[in-house]
């Protein structure tokens, strides 16, 4: 359990009933923030394996034009220095596709990860002090959609990769 | 009672110090 969490909990133990009730509406934002922080901690370790290789393969870049160079001079393994030579922009135009991506996950999760947990201190903040009122619970309920929206655009980030 | 109030608003800052230190935490894994 976070700090968060524990902080949450303690309090919302001391609110009466009726405040507890109301904020039993708002609790499954907790879920989400936790989904989101294993989405969050899923994007770092695919940004760090695919950075992994890009750098590995800038490293290549090196070597393969000076192969491909030594390939072509002897005329039997000209066929395979093409086929490299052709393969591999591709391979480094892919593997530099997927580090974007997986680093705009990264940095997408984190940032909803502190927006989702700044929505739910913002109506719990509400509720202890009688400010939720309709307008607000609507405006809290937008800012929510908004998140969902924004949560649903990051997951499909890395789809048709 | 007011001192039940007194911790509720320590709390609710302290969740929002909490939001803004775990940020800053994953911003350092980058």
């Amino acid at each position: 359990m976070s700090s968060f969490d524990e902080i949450l909990d303690g309090l919302i133990s001391n609110f009466p009933d009726d405040k507890k009730a109301l904020f039993l509406h708002w609790a499954d934002l907790r879920t989400k923030i936790k989904t989101t922080k294993e989405n969050y901690t899923e994007a770092i370790n695919g940004f760090k394996k695919w950075d992994n290789l890009n750098q590995i393969f800038i490293i290549f870049s090196v070597i393969v034009p000076i192969i491909t160079t030594s390939l072509t001079s002897a005329i039997n393994l000209t066929v395979w220095a093409n086929l490299l030579s052709a393969v591999f922009p591709a391979l480094v135009g892919l593997i530099r596709g997927k580090t974007k991506v997986w680093g705009q996950k990264r940095d997408g999760y984190n940032n909803l990860i502190s927006g989702y947990e700044r929505l739910l201190s913002d109506v719990v903040e509400d509720i202890y002090s009688n400010r939720f009122t309709a307008d607000v619970e609507q405006k809290h309920k937008k800012e929510l959609a908004d998140l969902e929206a924004e949560n649903r655009r990051i997951d499909g980030l890395d789809s048709g990769q | 009672m007011s001192e039940k109030i007194e911790d509720s608003e320590k709390k609710i800052n302290a969740l929002k110090e909490c939001i803004k230190a775990e940020k800053a935490e994953r911003d350092k894994d980058y």
